[in-house]
């Protein structure tokens, strides 16, 4: 009996700890979905096995945003929003405004640039156990 | 003894698939007697195997026979089936061959590390990996010389964070030393507070 509460508390903890990984970065991981289904993003997705054991390693997902500082605003809020989740963080000035760099979430990270035209990319690299 | 040389010609020609239906009749009907000469005894087996086991052991021998049947042909030609079923196994292996060497050659040679990679341009999903794979390449690339390039970014942070600490360490110790040569103890206190006033501002 007491074996089975023990089991039963490592599951909770373990399905807890899994759960909190994903919605860590649910908002920045909400706006990716977006422009996953939007014909005017251009995306890469590069995926990276293990030649030895062929299993999927990592993610690389780089989108490019062109002419849509809308989106480009969309995205930069939601890396804001996530950031108090983020186990590393780097912000930049540009123009007198902090915009988000780089966050870390553990195995996933986001990279973000935004360029002098407005146009803008994001690129997660992705090494959850897939 | 002619009808026996006979027989012997008949089983030659038996053995090298030349019997007509009707020799191999006759020869079934020998071998069916008791009357059997020493020298023929060892072709018994054969024929009786043939009249009786081959049809229960084998399902396509039976559908053959129902066929010869139907067409008022009926015949055990073992030689035909012995063929028909040299044929079967030969191509059975030929296959097994084929489909062995397509297997170990997708296990190691069709392997590709890139494998379900695409890119969506202009609303297009592209997933050819002979188009898009220098594609593919400059993108990893540079990802990851931009996580590099953060990673840079957080360990230099890091360093200044040490570099900093150490320093407050070392001016609050030479604090605590002066404050030790003070003898007068009302002194040493009123000076200790504003450090510490100023310490905390």
């Amino acid at each position: 009996m007491k074996m089975k509460s023990i089991v039963l508390s490592m599951l909770l903890l373990l399905i807890g700890s899994i759960c909190a990984e994903v919605s860590a970065q649910e908002n920045i991981e909400a706006v990716i979905r977006k422009c996953e289904s939007m014909e005017s993003v251009n995306m890469t997705v590069v995926r990276n096995r293990d030649p030895n054991t062929k299993k999927l390693q990592q993610t690389i997902t780089s989108i490019s945003i062109k002419n849509n500082p809308v989106l480009v605003n969309e995205i930069i809020a939601a890396l804001k929003k996530d950031e108090p989740n983020a186990t590393q963080a780097i912000d930049k000035k540009r123009n007198g405004k902090v915009v988000p760099q780089y966050y870390s979430f553990g195995s996933v990270s986001y990279s973000f640039s935004l360029k002098e035209d407005g146009n803008a990319s994001i690129s997660v690299i992705d090494s959850r156990s897939q | 003894m002619d009808k026996y040389k006979e027989i012997e010609a008949l089983l030659e020609r038996f053995f090298d698939g030349q019997t007509s239906n009707e020799d191999e009749q006759q020869l079934y009907a020998f071998f069916s007697r008791k009357d059997i000469p020493e020298e023929l005894e060892k072709y018994k087996a054969v024929f009786d195997y043939f009249e009786s086991g081959l049809s229960e052991d084998l399902g396509e021998v039976e559908i053959i026979t129902e066929f010869d049947d139907d067409t008022n042909d009926r015949s055990h030609r073992p030689v035909k089936i012995k063929r028909i079923l040299a044929v079967i196994t030969g191509i059975a292996a030929t296959l097994l061959v084929l489909v062995s060497i397509h297997l170990f050659n997708s296990d190691t040679d069709d392997f590709d590390p890139y494998e379900g990679s695409y890119i969506i341009q202009n609303g297009v999903r592209v997933t050819n990996m002979e188009e898009i794979r220098p594609q593919l390449e400059d993108v990893e690339k540079a990802v990851l010389e931009q996580q590099l390039e953060a990673e840079q970014i957080l360990e230099k942070a890091r360093q200044l964070s040490e570099t900093g600490s150490s320093k407050e360490q070392e001016i609050e110790r030479q604090h605590y030393s002066f404050l030790n040569d003070i003898q007068d103890e009302t002194v040493r206190k009123n000076i200790e507070d504003n450090l510490k006033t100023e310490h905390n501002n």
